[in-house]
C-alpha cells in the first residue's frame, strides 16, 4: 500500500503562556491511498486545526508531516502553494467556489492553475459535469445554483485535477440530508473506482457510516482509530 | 488570460464600489484636465501677448545689449542681415527698433518717457501697433513729426490728439536732441505696463533724433510656428553675418518674466500634485476596503494552490483597469469642458495684471497633453495605490484570513 499521509509526533498549540491551548497533541497518522477516512470528535477537538495541517494551510508548531512523501515543515508559502494545487484537493462546509466564475470555469480553476492543456481540461470538465449531473448548468454562477449544486461543484474542483488526497472539512453540514447523502455516496463511488483518498474532517453519522476509517479526536488527541471495511 | 478575466469581473461584481472608486479618478482626471488646460491657456495667452504685442518672438541685438541697453550698443541694418531674414523660413516678419528716453514737455505740464523709434509697417507686422491705439492712427513711415503716447504720458502731460510736445534728449553722439512732435494716437489705457510710459517715433525720425545714422537696437522677429523660439534663435544665430550680432529667443530677452511665470507654473503642479495625492487616499481607502471584505475570497484562492503573485496581479490589474476605464469616460467630457472654456472664458474683475501684462479673462487651452498628462497620473495612481493592498493580499496566511473573515 502507498502512504499518502505520515505525521509523528505532530503538536499544535495556539497562545502563549496561561491561555496556551493545546489543540494537537503527540499525533501519530498514517493515511494509505485508497482510504476514506472520517475524523471526528467534538466541537474544539482538533479535528478543524487537523485538516489545515495536513493541507500545509497551517504549520504544526513541533512534529514532522509528510503527504505523498514531502515534507510539508520545509516548505514556505509559496511553495505549499505549488504543493496544495498539485496534490491536494480542498472541499469546504461553505463551498467557497470563486464568485465572479462559472461552474465550468470554477472546476477547471486548479487545472488551470495546473497548466493543463485547453482539450485535456475540456474533456476532464465534461466528465465530471455528468457524474455530478449538472450538465448544462456549466455556464452559471455560484450565486445562481443551490447549496447542494454548488457543493458538487466544489467536489469536481476538489478532484477534476486528480489530486493525491481530497480533504473535506465537514462537507454536508450546509446541506439537507438527501442532497448531502447523495453527495456522500458521489465521493464514496470516486474513491472506489479511482481509488482517490478521502478525509472528512465532520460530525455527521451518514459521514462515519460510510468511512472505511474512523479516527475519533478528544483534546487533540488520537483516542481511537477503528478500520471498517 | 485568467487574471484579465477575473479582475474585469471582479469590477462588474463591485458594481457600486467600482462606481465610487471609478468617479474619483474620473473626477480627478477631469479635475486635472481642466487645471491643466486653464493653465495652459492662461501663460499662453499671456505668451502671446507679450510676444505678439510686444517682444516678438526672437530678438536680435548687439552683443551686450541685453544686459545693458546703452544708446551705444547698436548695430547697422544692412542688407546681408535683411537677405538672411528674408531667406530664413521661418520668419514670417521683422521689425527694426530703436529705444532711448528723453523729458517730453507739453503746453503745461512735462515728463519723462521712453522713445521706441519704430518703422509703422514692420511694427504692424509684429506687433500689431494700431490694436493697441486707444484714439488715433498710426503715423505714415514718411511722416516724420509725429508722435504716439502711451497712457501714462497722455495722463501726465495733459495733452489731447493733435497737440504738440517737445522732445528733449541725448544723440549717440553726444548732441543735444530737441525737436517738435504732433500727437497723431494714445495707446490703451489697458495695454501692458511697459506700454503706458511709451512713445512711438517713426524709424528714421528717431534714428536721426538720437543721430544714430541708419543703425538700430533691435530687430523683432515674429515667426510662424510660436513654439519654437529656443530652436529658430539658434539657427538664425549661426547665420549671422558677423559675432557683434546675438540673436535671443522671448525667453532670453524677458528673462525675468519668464523666470517668474516658470517659478508660477511649478506651483501649479505642485497644486495639481495636491490633488492627486487627495485623491489617491480616497482611492486607497476604497481598495483598501474592497480587499479586506475579499479577505476570505484571497484565502480560498490562496488554500486552492494560486501563488500570491496571481492574487497580487490581480488586485494590481482591476485597479488599473479601473483607472484605464474612467480615465476613457472622462476623456470627452474634460475635452468638452476645455473646449467650452476657450470659447468662454471665465471673466476676471478687475482684470489681472501678471509680468506687466494685463488680462481681464482666463482662458482654458484643450492641447493634448492637459489630456495625456492627466490619464497618465490617473492610471498611474490608482496602479500605485493597489501596490499596497496587493501586497498584503498576496502574504496573507489563508487559514488566519479566512477564520478571520
Amino acid at each position: 500500500m502507498e502512504t499518502v499521509i505520515a505525521t509523528e509526533r505532530l503538536n499544535k498549540k495556539f497562545g502563549e503562556g496561561d491561555l496556551q491551548i493545546n489543540a494537537l497533541r503527540e499525533v501519530d497518522l498514517t493515511i494509505q491511498r485508497g482510504e476514506f477516512t472520517a475524523i471526528v470528535g467534538p466541537s474544539g477537538s482538533g479535528k478543524t486545526t487537523l485538516l489545515n495541517i495536513l493541507c500545509g494551510l497551517d504549520l504544526p508548531t513541533s512534529g514532522e508531516i509528510r503527504v505523498s512523501g514531502k515534507p510539508l515543515s520545509s516548505m514556505n508559502g509559496t511553495e505549499l502553494s505549488r504543493f496544495r494545487r498539485n496534490h491536494i484537493g480542498l472541499v469546504f462546509q461553505a463551498y467557497n467556489l470563486i464568485p465572479v466564475l462559472t461552474v465550468l470555469e470554477n472546476i477547471e480553476y486548479v487545472m488551470l492553475l495546473q497548466g493543463i492543456s485547453p482539450r485535456e481540461r475540456k474533456d476532464r470538465v465534461r466528465d465530471f459535469l455528468g457524474r455530478i449531473g449538472l450538465e448544462g448548468k456549466e455556464k452559471r454562477f455560484p450565486s445562481e445554483l443551490s447549496g447542494g449544486q454548488q457543493q458538487r461543484v466544489a467536489i469536481a474542483r476538489a478532484m477534476v485535477s486528480e489530486p493525491d488526497l481530497i480533504l473535506a472539512d465537514e462537507p454536508t453540514a450546509n446541506l439537507d440530508s438527501e442532497t448531502g447523502s447523495q453527495l456522500l455516496d458521489m465521493m464514496r463511488r470516486f474513491n472506489r473506482e479511482q481509488k482517490m483518498t478521502f478525509i472528512f474532517s465532520t460530525h455527521d453519522p451518514m459521514i462515519m457510516e460510510r468511512a472505511t476509517r474512523l479516527i475519533t479526536l478528544t483534546d487533540g488527541k488520537i483516542v481511537q482509530d477503528e478500520r471498517r471495511e | 488570460m485568467l487574471v484579465w478575466k477575473i479582475a474585469f469581473r471582479n469590477l462588474y461584481r463591485q458594481k457600486s464600489r467600482s462606481l465610487l472608486c471609478g468617479s474619483s479618478i474620473c473626477g480627478a482626471f477631469i479635475l486635472f484636465s481642466i487645471s491643466l488646460g486653464f493653465s495652459d491657456g492662461t501663460y499662453g495667452t499671456i505668451i502671446r501677448m507679450l510676444t505678439e504685442n510686444h517682444s516678438g518672438h526672437v530678438q536680435i541685438h548687439r552683443k551686450g545689449y541685453l544686459d545693458n541697453p546703452s544708446l551705444h550698443r547698436n548695430f547697422k541694418l544692412e542688407g546681408e542681415l535683411v537677405n538672411i531674414l528674408r531667406e530664413h523660413e521661418e520668419v514670417q516678419s521683422w521689425s527694426a527698433r530703436i529705444h532711448s528716453a528723453a523729458l517730453m514737455f507739453g503746453e503745461h505740464k512735462s515728463g519723462f518717457g521712453r522713445i521706441t523709434g519704430i518703422d509703422p509697417k514692420q511694427e504692424e507686422q509684429v506687433t500689431g501697433l494700431s490694436r493697441k491705439l486707444e484714439s488715433g492712427r498710426v503715423f505714415e513711415e514718411s511722416s516724420d513729426r509725429e508722435i504716439i503716447l502711451g497712457s501714462r504720458l497722455r495722463n501726465l502731460l495733459k495733452v489731447e490728439i493733435g497737440d504738440e510736445v517737445v522732445l528733449l534728449g541725448q544723440g549717440a553722439d553726444g548732441s543735444i536732441a530737441n525737436d517738435l512732435f504732433v500727437i497723431s494716437g494714445f495707446l490703451k489705457a489697458d495695454s501692458e505696463l511697459q506700454e503706458v510710459n511709451r512713445a512711438y517715433l517713426p524709424l528714421k525720425t528717431a534714428q536721426e533724433f538720437f543721430s544714430l545714422g541708419s543703425r538700430v537696437h533691435e530687430l523683432a522677429l515674429h515667426l510662424r510656428e510660436d513654439g519654437y523660439a529656443r530652436e529658430q534663435a539658434v539657427e538664425i544665430q549661426q547665420k549671422m553675418p558677423h559675432e557683434e550680432l546675438e540673436v535671443h529667443p522671448w525667453q532670453v530677452v524677458e528673462e525675468a518674466f519668464y523666470k517668474a511665470m516658470a517659478a508660477d507654473m511649478e506651483g501649479n503642479w505642485i497644486t495639481q500634485l495636491v490633488i492627486l495625492f487627495i485623491v489617491a487616499l480616497l482611492i486607497l481607502i476604497t481598495v483598501l476596503m474592497n480587499t479586506l471584505e475579499r479577505q476570505h475570497e484571497f484565502g480560498v484562492l490562496l488554500a486552492l494552490g494560486t501563488s500570491p503573485g496571481f492574487i497580487f496581479r490581480s488586485i494590481v490589474l482591476e485597479m488599473t483597469l479601473l483607472g484605464c476605464f474612467s480615465v476613457l469616460t472622462g476623456l470627452l467630457p474634460a475635452y468638452a469642458l476645455n473646449w467650452y472654456f476657450s470659447q468662454n472664458g471665465i471673466v476676471i474683475e478687475p482684470a489681472m495684471e501678471y509680468g506687466g501684462m494685463v488680462f481681464d479673462q482666463l482662458l482654458s487651452e484643450p492641447t493634448l497633453s492637459s489630456l495625456i498628462i492627466p490619464a497618465f497620473a490617473a492610471v498611474l495612481t490608482a496602479f500605485l495605490v493597489a501596490l499596497y493592498p496587493a501586497f498584503k493580499a498576496a502574504r496573507s496566511v489563508p487559514v488566519e484570513i479566512m477564520n478571520q473573515a
